[in-house]
């Protein structure tokens, strides 16, 4: 007899949304979290005043070099002396690379995972973007296409509350937004000048997961409007973003369904080869390193694009000596992450009598335009760009001392624009994760070998979106324009994905339609792993549609009694 | 349009008491620094001292307490003590000693022992032969010293609120307002 009817492993993005849709069909749940709880009323440092942070907030620097020194080099604008402890001490879970392949690897352990880490950025994909495998040949066909996960978008973003504008850009279709946060000044400008240069592009104000008004879906579990202070990496005490914290695990939990265990690290799955079936889940506990086991009908796998693939390569047995569901050999390959670093800024002239009140916690968006409505480049797929025009501030980077140094930080400077990209990634099998034969981390689980490269198309989307930026600063008459085309390594983003991918074909891929595992019936996984390509979106409003879908469809199943 | 601005309260009144305590001054109530009444944990006496006439130099007492009066000096100290490794400290006590050397030569004394108006004359050559000598593009040890004096500065209660503008919860976005309703930069 299971004790449960569903296991979630991981309360992130993911989990959150696979936790509470299975309980509010009326499943019991037991979501696995290998991190610790996180009471917001204790453990966020939102309400902190500016000159109440001890050292500007900063993470001491022997700290950073001790356990953060990865992370910081891709997440430092989110890290503070206050929330650090919501980032991996890199010295309890090490991973290695081959030395010319470094990859980025950005982890929060614990409960809402990365879903208080991230930047809210919240864009549907277009039809095309299921399309594209197909259509170019790289990677496997989706087996899903747009219309497939349009209500499911509808659904998500309904309940997590998405600010933004209706604009009927085919390649970004609109979804049920809350009102968007209004584009400054230098903003509008920079969008009629860019507009008007090159009549192919639109400039859009972000759409981010930040509710700049409420409805009775949010308020009723506590969340409230957006307060525009920016504060968000340090939690937010208003619920006015959306995370697992804030959102669906409330939700999962006035259910009466779920329950939540904490520094739970899921070790491996068991697999029954008479049933066909996943039986249980081992665990260590995080802090007393006990062993233990926890059974379900059925296993949803949130743990994270690379932590899942870690999961399923971990459980091996006679039926499946590479890893679970691994029939295919394609768990752990295809790693994929979005290529950034290509970016250019300028100085705006004019508009000197205009300002802003509030902090934004968005910017713009430029959505994808290469290979959709501009059909001539050298390269495959595309890029979205994110930025934003606002003033500098004060500065003490000028020459300058004394009373007059002093008055002239009280006018804020001119109208920076900043944009960079955010570039697809074509999945290739030999980008991969595996584990080492050897050496364990801090719970005794192997460590990850992570081998992962961009290759001749991202470093020509790079190259590409770097001069294309910095021909829209021309255009918006920017002066003073920096141009950066070096690509950060992969990881960089923090959108990895494709581990477990989706395909048609149980000879190529991991995942049917459902996120089912095409080999073991009542396994799903429906994080950044199953995705069979990247598109150039931030790829979370996706990993939750995805997964509602997934979770409706597992709960019709265990109702049949197919699972 | 006016900008309400709640989180101007309360503040004045104790930061000029505290302006005028003199000595080894710490931060205004409400910002956080050196335990009251301590004296500094990193830097050394000399170092302290040129550490507060250099503040004071850059940013002064105007119709506004400067930075030496809202206890930047302290700030400096106890992030120097409590952030800073061993290499930035290391270049920092170089740093000091060699801007201690060169405002000595240019005054003909200790920098701190010069009048008002003659460090700010000394520190305007030296601060532009820093900045003339050091990259454009990556702030060398001097410019990282002057940013962070001055991000303590308006980091604190007096420079976000009094000398700029800060809103500890602005509770909506106004994107394009004129710059006369908010009348100074934001702090943050």
């Amino acid at each position: 007899m299971a004790d449960f009817d569903a296991i979630v492993i991981g309360s992130g993005m993911s989990g959150g949304w696979a936790a509470k849709e299975l309980c509010e069909w009326g499943l019991k749940v037991l979501v696995l979290e290998r991190g610790q709880d996180i009471d917001p009323a204790k453990d966020y440092s939102d309400m902190t005043l500016l000159w109440e942070r001890p050292h500007l907030d900063q993470i001491p620097e022997d700290e950073i070099r001790d356990k953060y020194t990865i992370q910081y080099g891709t997440a430092s604008y989110a890290m503070s002396d206050s929330s650090k402890f919501l980032w991996v001490d890199e010295r309890d879970q090490p991973y290695e690379t081959p030395k010319d392949r470094p990859f980025n690897w950005v982890r929060g352990y614990h409960v809402g995972g990365k879903s208080l880490l991230w930047s809210r950025q919240t864009y549907r994909w277009c039809p095309q973007d299921f399309e594209n495998n197909k259509l170019d040949g790289h990677g496997v066909d989706w087996p899903i296409r747009y219309e497939d996960l349009a209500p499911w978008y509808d659904h998500v973003e309904e309940f997590a509350g998405i600010s933004g504008s209706l604009e009927g850009i085919a390649q970004l279709p609109d979804g049920k937004f809350l009102r968007p946060f209004e584009l400054t000044a230098g903003e509008q400008h920079f969008r009629d000048k860019v507009e008007k240069a090159f009549p192919t592009r639109k400039v859009i104000p972000g759409r981010c997961a930040h509710l700049r008004e409420t409805r009775e879906v949010h308020t009723s579990l506590g969340r409230s409007q957006c307060q525009v202070r920016n504060h968000c990496h340090h939690g937010c005490t208003f619920g006015a973003y959306f995370s697992s914290v804030s959102a669906t695990l409330p939700a999962a939990r006035r259910t009466g369904n779920m329950t939540l265990i904490s520094n739970a690290v899921a070790q491996s799955l068991d697999y029954d080869p008479a049933s066909g079936r996943v039986t249980g889940v081992n665990v260590v506990d995080a802090i007393t390193r006990a062993g233990g086991r926890h059974t379900a009908k059925m296993v949803f796998l949130c743990a994270g694009t690379l932590p899942s693939a870690m999961i399923l390569l971990n459980s091996r047995s006679e039926k499946f000596p590479t890893g679970l569901a691994n029939s295919s050999d394609q768990v752990g390959r295809n790693v994929m992450d979005h290529v950034t670093g290509a970016s250019a800024r300028g100085v705006l002239p004019g508009l000197l009598d205009r300002y802003y009140y509030g902090r934004r916690p968005d910017g713009i968006y430029i959505p994808r335009y290469a290979n959709f409505t501009e059909r001539d480049k050298p390269y495959l797929r595309g890029f979205g760009f994110q930025g934003g025009v606002g003033r500098r501030g004060w500065t003490a980077d000028r020459p300058g001392v004394g009373k007059d140094f002093k008055e002239a930080n009280r006018s804020p400077g001119p109208w920076i624009a900043s944009i960079g990209a955010f570039g697809e990634c074509l999945p290739n099998p030999d980008n991969r994760i595996r584990l080492h034969e050897t050496r364990k981390d801090a719970w005794a689980l192997p460590v990850a070998v992570i081998n992962c490269a961009w290759g001749p198309n991202e470093i020509a989307i790079a190259q590409a979106a770097a001069q294309d930026a910095r021909d829209m600063l021309r255009a918006a008459g920017a002066t003073d324009i920096k141009m950066f085309d070096i690509p950060g390594p992969p990881g960089n983003a923090i959108h990895e994905m494709g581990t477990a991918r989706m395909g048609r074909d149980p000879g190529t891929s991991v995942l049917n339609g459902w996120n089912q595992a095409h080999d073991v019936k009542n396994l799903f996984v429906t994080d950044g792993a199953c995705m069979a390509s990247t598109a150039c979106q931030n790829p979370s409003l996706t990993y939750m549609a995805i997964t509602a879908r997934a979770a409706s469809h597992a709960a019709n199943l265990l109702r049949e009694g197919q699972v | 349009m006016t900008i309400t601005r709640r989180s101007m309260t309360g503040g004045l009144l104790g930061v000029w008491a505290a302006a005028s305590a003199g000595g080894f001054r710490t931060p205004a109530a409400g910002d956080v620094a050196a335990q009251p009444g301590a004296g500094p944990e990193f830097l050394t006496a000399t170092e302290l001292s040129f550490v507060s006439a250099y503040a004071d130099a850059l940013i002064p007492d105007t119709d506004t307490p400067g930075a030496v009066s809202v206890g930047v000096p302290a700030l400096f100290d106890r992030m120097m003590a409590t952030w800073a490794g061993a290499k930035t400290r290391g270049d920092l006590r170089r740093l000091l000693a060699d801007l201690q050397r060169d405002l000595a030569q240019a005054l003909g004394k200790p920098f701190e022992e010069a009048s008002g108006d003659a460090r700010l004359q000394a520190l305007t050559v030296v601060d532009a032969q820093r900045f003339a000598a050091e990259p454009a593009t990556i702030p060398g040890e001097y410019r990282q010293f002057k940013i962070l004096i001055t991000r303590l500065y308006y980091s604190t209660h007096v420079g976000a609120t009094v000398e700029l503008r800060y809103e500890p919860i602005p509770g909506d976005w106004k994107s394009d307002i004129p710059f006369s309703d908010v009348g100074r930069s934001w702090a943050k």
